[in-house]
C-alpha cells in the first residue's frame, strides 16, 4: 500500500508509515499532478490518500475536472471514498457534496461514536440518509486509555495484531480487539483488494 | 456557404490572442468545419507551429499578402479563414481593412466578418474597445475576456466595470477561462493542438506520454471554452448552414446594428 498524506508539512499519518508514505503539498500543481499521474501510471499498487479536511473541495473538484474516476477505471482500478463525519450538519453537507463530486465510486461514510452522533439531529439524519452510499462504517467509542495508546507515535495496529496484543494490559487488549473486530465485520467482502482508497 | 473571415486580435500583447485562435481552430476542427489560418506573426508564427498544415504566415502590411487572404475568400474551397493578428496590429489591420473596403464589403453582406477582440484585465487593454469602436459597426464583434491570470475585470469597481462593459450592448462577450500554467506549458512544449494533447497524440500521430492530470486540465478548459463559443450566433450560424435565413438573422444580433 502506498500512502499519500496531504497533511503538509506535518504528515501525521506518514509518521506512522514512513516507509510507504509521501507527504505532499496538494496546493502545488506539480505535487497534485505527481499524485494523480503516479496512481494512473502505476496501477499495480494499492493507494491510500489521506485528505486534509481543508482540501476536500479542492481535491474533489480537480478529481472531477480531470475525470480521475474514469481514468482509474480504464486502468482497472476501483476507488472507495471513506468520508469521516463529525457531529455537525456542515459535515453531512460536505459528505453530500463530496458524494456528488466523487462520481460512480464506492462511497462509505464513517461515523465515529466518540465524537457524537449526527443521526440524533433530525435534520442531520434526514440529510445523511439521503446520501447515496455503498455502506457505512461505525467506529466504536474507545476508552481514554485505549485512545492514548493508539495515538502514541510508536503504536501500530499491524504489530498489535501480529503479536496478538502481547505486552498490553488485558483490558486494553480486549477492547482493541473488539474495536478492530467491529470495524472488520463492517467491511464488505467485495471491497477486499481495492486499489485506491481516499 | 458565404465565406467567413474571423479576425482574432488585440493591440496589447500577452493577452492570449494565439491561444484563443488555437482554441477556435480546435473547436472548428472538432465540429468538422474546415478552416484555413493566417498567422501575421511574421516571420515566425506561433500559430503556424501548432497548425502547420493549414496555416500560412503573412504580413498584412504587404499588398500581396492582403490579396492572398482577401481575394481568395470566395474562390477557396475552405470558406472559413481565421486570422491571428500579431500584438499591436489590431487597430492598424482594421484601419487598412476600412481603407481598402473590406469592412464595407462585409457590412454589405459579401462575406461574414467576425472580430474576436481578446482583452486582458488591464486598463490599456480595455481602452482598446473604445479605440476600435469606429471599425466594429456592422460586423460581429466579440469581446473575449481572457482570465489568463485568474484575475477579474474590475468587477470590484462598479464604476470602472460599467465604463468598459456596460456600453457593450451591441457586442457579444465570451470568457476565456484560465488554463493551469503547467498544463499550458506542457501543450506548448509538446507543440500539438489542444485536442491532440488531450488524446495523448504526438505531432507525428504516435501515442504520446503526456500527463493524465494535465490532459484533464486541458480537456476541462477546452470544454468550458467550447461552451463559450457555442453561445455565439456567428458560430451557431456556421454550424447550422442549412438553417439559412434563420442563421443569418441570428448572426445579426451580434452585429453593431447602426451600420
Amino acid at each position: 500500500m502506498r500512502i499519500f498524506d496531504t497533511d503538509f508539512p506535518n504528515g501525521v499519518l506518514a509518521g506512522y508509515f514512513p516507509q510507504s508514505s509521501r507527504v505532499i503539498d496538494f496546493r502545488k500543481t506539480a505535487e497534485h499532478v505527481m499524485l494523480f499521474d503516479t496512481i494512473i501510471g502505476e496501477p499495480q499498487y494499492d493507494y491510500l490518500i489521506d485528505l486534509d479536511a481543508s482540501l476536500l473541495d479542492r481535491f474533489f473538484r480537480l478529481y472531477r475536472d480531470i475525470a480521475f474516476d474514469a481514468g482509474a477505471a480504464e486502468q482497472g482500478m476501483r476507488i472507495t471514498v471513506y468520508f469521516l463525519l463529525d457531529r455537525t450538519l456542515s459535515s453531512v453537507e460536505a459528505a453530500a457534496e463530496t458524494r456528488q463530486l466523487a462520481g460512480k465510486v464506492a462511497f462509505v461514510p464513517v461515523r465515529n461514536e466518540a465524537i457524537g452522533n449526527i443521526l440524533a439531529v433530525p435534520q442531520g439524519a434526514k440529510r445523511y440518509h439521503a446520501i447515496e452510499k455503498s455502506r457505512e462504517i461505525l467506529l466504536p467509542r474507545l476508552s481514554v486509555d485505549a485512545l492514548n495508546l493508539i495515538e502514541g507515535p510508536d503504536f501500530s495496529f499491524g504489530a498489535f495484531i501480529a503479536r496478538n496484543g502481547e505486552g498490553y494490559p488485558l483490558e486494553l487488549k480486549v477492547e482493541l480487539f473488539q474495536f478492530l473486530e467491529t470495524i472488520y465485520n463492517q467491511r464488505r467482502s467485495d471491497e477486499s483488494g481495492m486499489p485506491v482508497a481516499l | 456557404m458565404k465565406p467567413l473571415l474571423i479576425l482574432v486580435g488585440a493591440d496589447k500583447g500577452g493577452v492570449g490572442k494565439t491561444t484563443t485562435s488555437r482554441a477556435l481552430l480546435d473547436f472548428l476542427a472538432r465540429k468538422n468545419v474546415l478552416a484555413r489560418a493566417f498567422d501575421t506573426e511574421n516571420p515566425r508564427g506561433t500559430l503556424h507551429r501548432f497548425y502547420p498544415a493549414i496555416t500560412e504566415i503573412i504580413d498584412l502590411g504587404e499588398v500581396r499578402d492582403q490579396m492572398k487572404l482577401l481575394d481568395t475568400m470566395q474562390s477557396a474551397a475552405v470558406k472559413v479563414s481565421v486570422v491571428d493578428l500579431k500584438a499591436g496590429s489590431l487597430s492598424r489591420a482594421l484601419d487598412t481593412f476600412e481603407k481598402i473596403g473590406v469592412l464595407e464589403a462585409a457590412r454589405g453582406g459579401e462575406f461574414d466578418l467576425a472580430l474576436f477582440h481578446v482583452v486582458g484585465p488591464s486598463i490599456a487593454s480595455l481602452d482598446e474597445m473604445g479605440e476600435i469602436a469606429q471599425y466594429t459597426k456592422g460586423i460581429s464583434y466579440i469581446v473575449a475576456r481572457n482570465f489568463i491570470n485568474e484575475t477579474n475585470f474590475f468587477e470590484w469597481d462598479e464604476k470602472t466595470f460599467k465604463k468598459y462593459f456596460a456600453g457593450l450592448s451591441n457586442a457579444r462577450e465570451i470568457e476565456v477561462p484560465k488554463l493551469n500554467e503547467m498544463a499550458y506549458e506542457q501543450v506548448d512544449l509538446a507543440g500539438v493542438t489542444f485536442s491532440d494533447f488531450i488524446n495523448n497524440r504526438q505531432p507525428n500521430g504516435r501515442s504520446g506520454d503526456y500527463s493524465f492530470v494535465l490532459r484533464g486540465y486541458v480537456r476541462k478548459w477546452l470544454s468550458d471554452l467550447d461552451a463559450e463559443f457555442d453561445k455565439l450566433d456567428v458560430v451557431k450560424a456556421l454550424l447550422a448552414p442549412q438553417a439559412g435565413a434563420s442563421a443569418e438573422e441570428g448572426a445579426s444580433t451580434e452585429e453593431n446594428g447602426d451600420a
